[in-house]
């Protein structure tokens, strides 16, 4: 009843949509978008692995960006260096909930939902689990959205070393745990943007039951 | 009229047909998104992405906020930061918040202010296609709603240690968000190549 383009014999331009016939012999090296000139492939190429590549260096990289300190607020010559989580708690503890949130959701819960998303949907795929597959590609949207929200704390840091910049009575400065959570920020938007959500789809023809109580 | 197409997120092969007003077209397989009614979409998206424009200089250059404690006062506009975070030698962060916050954004204005003025035009189909190309793959780049997010964090929290003055820099910041938002939504690659097709074939 359903086919994809990959079952059709035909391939659509990632970039603009266009749909190409698939030669017998398979798509030819380096074949391009005639409309736009974009390399065309059925799936992202070595998608899986680039995704595992990228997903965990920024493993690697959250390690460092949650120990060492992100920020410094100074006053009077005296301050204590702030990590993203001792932020949070400060937040909290001066009364400002709503933006204790925000900085939470944006600087903690959205890159461990991020990871811990991405290695789910790579274990599923490669474990062939049994996973509802619209749900599936629901959280890819999701992580694939949310992403660039992380860079909220970066945004934030930078702002606040030249607002308050009063030399010995009050200064802001950063660490280097901010760098690391750049390095976060990134690697994660490229995991997310090297993985091909078309493969969670691939295992509907290779499953014996199907998820169709969603429909 | 219909076309076929493949759900970019599923690869589900689709008939999609005209849209009228206020329809949205969704994978009935995965949900995904895959077209909205867009009418007149290069005259909006051209009207939205020249504000914009306009609003930039303004908005880096001016300054956004200004901190006052014990009679003391700085000023912040969104260059002074990033040079800020240079001169500490965080050329990394230095790198990506000026990457995001200022030429990203420019760089998607002036694409898609380029790419609506050269379809009004009918003119210049390599440009616009190798325009196309570029603004898809910048466009998650440019961070502007999320810096908006960063400055009201950063008011907030401040506002307990001392006095802060919004600048004109913070008005026009919220003008030119406001009309890159408009523009991004008005504006659909897969349209736009479309239309590029009707040009080519006159």
């Amino acid at each position: 009843m359903s086919i994809t383009a990959k079952q059709a014999g035909l391939v659509s331009c990632h970039l603009c949509q266009k749909l190409h016939e698939i030669p017998k012999q398979g798509l030819p090296e380096g074949a391009a978008c005639s409309r736009c000139g974009s390399s065309l492939a059925s799936r992202i190429p070595q998608s899986l692995r680039k995704t595992w590549i990228y997903l965990l260096a920024s493993i690697v990289v959250f390690i460092p960006a949650n120990i060492y300190p992100v920020m410094t607020v100074i006053t009077f010559g005296q301050g204590k260096p702030d990590t993203i989580i001792s932020g949070v708690i400060t937040l909290i503890q001066m009364g400002m909930y709503p933006i204790a949130a925000v900085v939470f959701v944006a600087s903690i819960l959205v890159p461990v939902f991020k990871l811990v998303g991405l290695l789910i949907l790579l274990l599923a795929i490669q474990k062939r689990w049994r996973i509802n597959k619209r749900q599936a590609t629901v959280m890819y949207r999701y992580i694939h959205f949310i992403g660039r929200w992380s860079m909220l704390d970066l945004f934030m840091i930078s702002i606040l070393v030249t607002l308050v910049s009063m030399g010995g009575i009050a200064s802001i400065t950063t660490g280097f745990g901010a760098t690391a959570f750049a390095g976060v920020v990134v690697l994660t938007m490229m995991a997310a943007s090297t993985f091909d959500p078309r493969l969670i789809w691939d295992l509907v023809g290779q499953d014996v039951e199907q998820n169709s109580e969603d429909q | 009229m219909s076309h076929t197409l493949a759900c970019h997120e599923c690869d589900q092969l689709l008939q999609l047909q005209n849209l009228s007003k206020g329809e949205q077209a969704c994978c009935p397989r995965c949900g995904a998104s895959l077209m909205k009614y867009r009418p007149a979409m290069v005259d909006k998206v051209f009207a939205y992405s020249l504000a914009g424009l306009i609003f930039y200089v303004p908005a880096n250059y001016l300054p956004v906020m200004t901190f006052e404690m014990l009679g003391l006062a700085s000023t912040n506009t969104m260059l002074q930061g990033v040079i800020q975070l240079y001169h500490s030698g965080y050329l990394w962060m230095a790198f990506l918040v000026v990457l995001c916050s200022v030429v990203m954004p420019l760089v998607n204005l002036f694409l898609l202010f380029t790419i609506s003025v050269l379809l009004k035009m009918k003119a210049c189909v390599s440009v616009i296609r190798r325009f196309l190309v570029w603004q898809h793959h910048i466009e998650e780049w440019a961070m502007l709603e999320v810096y908006m997010l960063g400055i009201l964090v950063a008011y907030i929290k401040m506002s307990g240690m001392g006095n802060i003055v919004i600048g004109l820099g913070m008005y026009c910041f919220v003008g030119m968000l406001l009309a890159t938002i408009l523009a991004s939504i008005r504006f659909d690659t897969e349209l736009a190549f479309e239309k590029l097709d009707e040009i080519k074939s006159l």
